[in-house]
């Protein structure tokens, strides 16, 4: 049986949303840069939900006090990127990740991920058995798997709605392809929203 | 979701490219070929209406990135005065798609081959297109050129050191010859190792096992600068950059993959065995082959066996051996590379 993979991956989407974004507010959203190899442009948007979060305590030999708030959180994603003359991709993906945040300014991440890719291939002339050509746009459907770290920065922490800044390289592997998988570099530079900033 | 993905073909749709005719034309596309896409690329000289399709070797090299760097640089010299089409071959570099392992055939290699010059051919209706095999792409070229429509659409072919055998005891008679010819002439130089080296071929013939394979690689040294010593492709630090970060080129697939490999060991099981000699009196072509006279991998001696062999008018062909190159004139003697083969597409 042929299977539609754009049904798939609207139906992947919806299901994303509508688990998480119908029922439940996300706690942060992201806006981010998704520069494939850094350098060809893209854009990522995603939703994180805590499902479980602790904090510890500590002190320094010299009385500082270190506080550490941890989290892990489930984080749907809508992104694509631009390669001129490669490729284009659209890819919807779910995150589990760790968050950390130290004395309420610098943050720690890492995190994998699974979703779809679908790409599309730019100036694609497809060669017919009859020997003529005609101009389509072509591309391919894959699934796609990450694993990332981040670092990050608080900024308005006193605000309602904190803000984080933050850098994220990421290792993106394509699959089925030849001849196995196709890798990619991916380096997002965003900004993350808190929605729900707890009371203290 | 809707206005990413409209985003998107739109931005798939914009990215056109110009096929101009002009001096200096810089138009990249892609061939889909038996379902998967084929990254090709024209550059140069468009004008003079003559465009020869570069067929690199390997198996399993690039060539889009020699294109993006000028790793060869014939940016200054052949694309000036003639159009250059580079292509990924299938199942390398930046070719795209889940490509299916049974695919990696040399009949395959030969439908995507045409699938480009005809494309070429599309843009450019009334192109005059030459063939320009290194190495296993002379292989690829030569069986292209076998049948008598395709060769129609050729007007010249230059084979740089390429290959018409593949892995049989025929080939290993040409190596026998080589190593003998080599030891004849370096003899002054070291009389006992080339002493020992004569005696060896004189109870080593034929060639069949691998131990034999050994011994004669003992002699020669390390496959492709055992004698010459291969020279570095003209990549810069800049050249290298802009590869990765701001060309048509994923890196992955490309240097970081073992797809090249894979593509290697397919078609040399496909192809093992296989001997073009027989057959080459059918390519009548006008010829330029190109040899490195101290071409271990593919010795000079299969070479003028294989320009003998070939169906094209005496006057109509030529053979140039490069005294100081090995498998790769196009690195050793960069001018007379480059003038021989300029020469040889404005004659034709």
């Amino acid at each position: 049986m042929k299977v539609n993979h754009f049904f798939l991956l609207i139906c992947f989407c919806l299901i994303a949303t509508s688990v998480f974004g119908q029922r439940l507010k996300p706690n942060y959203v992201s806006v981010s840069y998704l520069g494939e190899m850094i350098t060809h442009p893209g854009l990522n948007i995603s939703a994180h939900y805590r499902i479980k979060s602790w904090d510890k305590k500590r002190v320094k030999k010299n009385d500082t006090q270190i506080k550490k708030d941890r989290s892990i959180n489930l984080s749907p994603s809508l992104k694509f990127f631009y390669h001129k003359r490669y490729q284009n991709g659209l890819s919807s993906a779910i995150n589990l990740n760790y968050h950390s945040l130290r004395n309420g300014k610098w943050t720690f991440g890492t995190g994998i991920g699974v979703g779809y890719l679908r790409t599309f291939i730019p100036n694609t002339f497809v060669y017919n058995e009859n020997g003529t050509f005609e101009k389509k746009i072509s591309g391919h459907n894959y699934v796609s798997s990450n694993i990332f770290l981040s670092w990050g920065r608080k900024i308005n922490s006193l605000s309602n709605n904190p803000m984080e800044v933050y850098i994220k390289p990421q290792y993106w592997i394509a699959f089925p392809n030849f001849p196995n998988t196709v890798s990619y570099f991916m380096f997002e530079v965003g900004l993350t929203i808190d929605l729900k900033k707890s009371k203290k | 979701m809707k206005i990413a993905l409209i985003t998107l073909i739109a931005l798939t749709f914009l990215s056109c490219e110009k096929f101009e005719t002009s001096a200096n034309t810089d138009a990249f596309y892609h061939v889909s070929s038996a379902g998967f896409e084929l990254p090709v690329w024209i550059k140069g000289n468009t004008a003079s209406n003559k465009f020869v399709v570069f067929i690199n070797g390997g198996p399993g090299l690039t060539s889009i990135d020699i294109a993006s760097a000028d790793m060869l640089g014939w940016g200054e010299s052949l694309e000036k005065e003639f159009a250059m089409v580079y292509y990924d071959q299938r199942g390398t570099g930046n070719a795209q798609g889940a490509i299916p392992d049974e695919s990696i055939t040399i009949e395959q290699y030969l439908d995507d081959l045409e699938a480009v010059i005809s494309s070429v051919l599309h843009h450019y209706p009334s192109a005059k297109i030459f063939l320009m095999g290194h190495s296993f792409g002379g292989f690829i070229g030569q069986s292209f050129l076998l049948d008598s429509n395709r060769q129609a659409m050729i007007q010249g072919w230059i084979n740089i050191n390429g290959s018409t055998i593949v892995d049989s005891d025929k080939e290993w008679q040409f190596r026998l010859q080589f190593l003998t010819e080599l030891a004849e002439e370096k003899m002054s130089e070291d009389s006992e190792k080339w002493g020992k080296a004569l005696e060896w071929v004189e109870n080593n013939d034929p060639i069949t096992t691998t131990q034999q394979k050994e011994e004669w690689r003992g002699f020669i040294g390390h496959a492709g600068d055992g004698v010459i010593p291969e020279e570095n492709t003209n990549l810069s630090g800049k050249g290298l950059l802009s590869i990765v970060f701001s060309s048509s080129y994923n890196i992955f697939p490309a240097y970081l993959s073992s797809n090249g490999t894979k593509v290697g060991e397919l078609l040399f099981e496909n192809i093992k065995g296989t001997d073009l000699l027989p057959e080459l009196y059918n390519i009548k072509l006008p010829s330029l082959m190109l040899w490195g006279k101290y071409d271990d991998i593919i010795p000079p001696q299969l070479g003028s066996t294989a320009f003998d062999a070939l169906g094209t008018n005496l006057d109509e062909k030529e053979f140039v051996l490069f005294e100081k190159s090995g498998h790769q004139p196009f690195l050793n003697e960069i001018e007379l590379f480059e003038s021989t083969v300029i020469k040889f597409v404005n004659e034709h």
